[in-house]
């Protein structure tokens, strides 16, 4: 597939599953990142989805449940604007704070009102999708939502320190979010204890679907280079009791200890070094 | 084009046996799926990495109701049939989505035939994704082509409509406003072609397709704060990027900037992001290429 064909269902439901090749999956997006007919249907797709999925917590290495207090608050309310430069607003910093939590999710959709229409009713989020468009903006901030309630005191996402598989650039992202240093060993503490619930079985997959982790037992981490049909145990540099493992590329991962150790390899599990606080 | 010895472990390990697909039905229909994926020509080492990987005892299962299996139908009703339709009502409750629905259990029964030969939709699966996310997929598309074929009559009509208000001449008062909203959808249009694509993606399934923050981290493989987090930088990246092109390629001032964004925030007439961002693909494909 070339980027400018069209995405087939077969390889979007491959895509949304994690099961294409790196640069097939890169293809895939962007195509979908710049074809308004491949969203629509990635749309309806996403809409046929239960809200709960287990499954992706094992996928991703996450429960998803466990992290739901990390999400922004007011997970009722409607859809934010993007913000604008406001005039004789001066302090930069301080709407840059209001404005990074200031993405809201949307409430859910309405029901549509006739159930006896001859003609498909329109997608159940196309009437919240028209106000929240029309007022988002030009998408681009026409009321500023973050000025009209209050800032957030925090940004939950910034305690989501083990989030790091996400990032494009690790590094930076660790070094963007890392907490001031006399509040790392706390958060350490929470994150670790929030991970602690987590099945130790859980099986994640790296941006190359073939190759996958996952954490057998307590001090036991397996690798998978052919997609979880055989797996291969890999020694930690010191006995460890794992409670997480994130793959943020083929050849990287990053395990946590109970104790809120970290450990990164960046060679596929050769060779480990302590992620320093 | 695979070898004999990994047709026969991958059949092991489907439990093709269970629906009677033999050995060599599976081998093609893993044949199939390599050629499908490769484009034809694959080595051999990626094409047993390949196979190896697909959801093999959905590929069988596949293979078996496309053959006529009476075993494997009654498996696939009691299975799958309730999560295409649970899908179905999940697009849209009025059961709307059902006839589609039903039209693609029609298809996947095989009720068309071509050359005496009954042709099942299930050909079309090649066991790169679970049976359940594939039958969600092909119903999505199709529910897609039904509002299509829906919206094209209404489109007609709103689309005379909006030229109308778009050719009605402007007074002067909102001459300067006019202008600035124009300033502001060029700007727009050239930062969202700048994103990554997976930026502007993310963008498009919130602002154009209405999808939540958790059905976006769904697709994209993300915890739901991420996707919020990522929103927010993406946002703030294309305000600096509209302000810098507003000074530097439109030679606005400050003050003149901080008039046009203020002017658009007061009205933005038709500006509208959700149209913006679709438009952008076949610029976004020449800025890559540069």
């Amino acid at each position: 597939m070339t980027s400018e064909d069209h995405v087939p269902a077969e390889v979007l439901a491959a895509w949304t599953e994690g099961r294409l090749a790196v640069a097939d999956s890169a293809t895939v997006e962007t195509h979908l990142s710049s074809c308004a007919s491949c969203q629509e249907m990635l749309a309806v797709f996403a809409r046929t989805e239960p809200e709960s999925r287990p499954d992706l917590a094992v996928v991703s290495g996450f429960s998803w449940f466990r992290w739901r207090w990390a999400v922004p608050a007011a997970a009722a309310a409607t859809a934010a604007a993007i913000w604008v430069a406001v005039p004789n607003n001066p302090n930069r910093d301080e709407f840059e704070r209001t404005v990074a939590p200031a993405i809201e999710e949307r409430a859910a959709p309405p029901a549509p009102a006739s159930a006896d229409t001859a003609a498909p009713a329109p997608a159940p989020a196309e009437a919240e999708r028209t106000l929240s468009s029309r007022r988002d903006a030009a998408g681009f901030g026409f009321e500023d939502r973050a000025e009209k309630q209050p800032p957030a005191a925090d940004e939950p996402e910034r305690d989501l320190k083990a989030d790091v598989a996400e990032s494009a650039n690790p590094a930076a992202a660790r070094a963007a979010e890392a907490p001031a240093a006399p509040e790392q060993n706390r958060l350490r503490a929470e994150t670790v204890t929030g991970l602690q619930r987590q099945a130790a079985a859980a099986e994640v997959i790296s941006p190359d679907a073939l190759v996958r982790w996952r954490i057998v037992a307590p001090g036991r981490l397996e690798r998978s280079t052919d997609g979880a049909s055989t797996w291969q145990p890999v020694a930690l540099p010191q006995p460890a009791d794992l409670v997480a493992v994130q793959a943020p590329s083929a050849t990287s991962a990053i395990v946590t200890a109970a104790d809120g150790r970290q450990f990164r390899t960046d060679d596929q599990g050769k060779t480990w070094n302590p992620v320093q606080p | 084009m695979l070898d004999a010895a990994v047709v026969k472990r991958l059949h092991h390990k489907s439990n093709a046996g269970r629906w009677g697909v033999t050995l060599d039905r599976f081998g093609a229909v893993l044949d199939s799926s390599v050629s499908h994926a490769f484009s034809g020509s694959a080595s051999p080492a990626a094409a047993e990495r390949h196979a190896s990987a697909l959801q093999l005892e959905d590929l069988a299962l596949a293979t078996a109701c496309a053959d006529g299996n009476d075993a494997a139908w009654e498996h696939f009703i009691r299975e799958h049939r309730p999560v295409l339709y649970r899908a179905a009502d999940a697009i849209d409750p009025t059961g709307a989505a059902r006839e589609a629905a039903d039209a693609l259990y029609a298809d996947l029964f095989g009720m068309t035939e071509r050359d005496g030969e009954r042709r099942s939709l299930f050909r079309y699966f090649h066991g790169r994704s679970t049976l359940a996310t594939w039958l969600r997929a092909v119903l999505a598309q199709r529910y897609v082509d039904i509002l299509r074929r829906t919206r094209r009559f209404e489109s007609i009509a709103s689309g005379e409509e909006r030229s109308r208000a778009l050719s009605a001449p402007p007074d002067d008062s909102r001459a300067e406003r006019g202008r600035f909203v124009e300033l502001m959808r060029r700007a727009l249009k050239a930062a969202v072609d700048r994103l990554e694509p997976r930026d502007r993606l993310r963008l498009a399934c919130y602002h154009a397709q209405g999808l939540t923050l958790a059905q976006i981290g769904r697709m994209l493989r993300e915890h739901e704060a991420t996707t919020s987090r990522h929103l927010a930088r993406t946002r703030r990246a294309m305000r600096e990027d509209v302000e810098r092109q507003l000074k530097l390629v439109e030679g606005m001032s400050e003050a003149e900037v901080r008039e046009c964004l203020g002017s658009v925030m007061d009205d933005a007439g038709t500006l509208d992001l959700a149209e913006i961002l679709p438009a952008v693909r076949k610029n976004a494909t020449e800025h890559r290429s540069t």
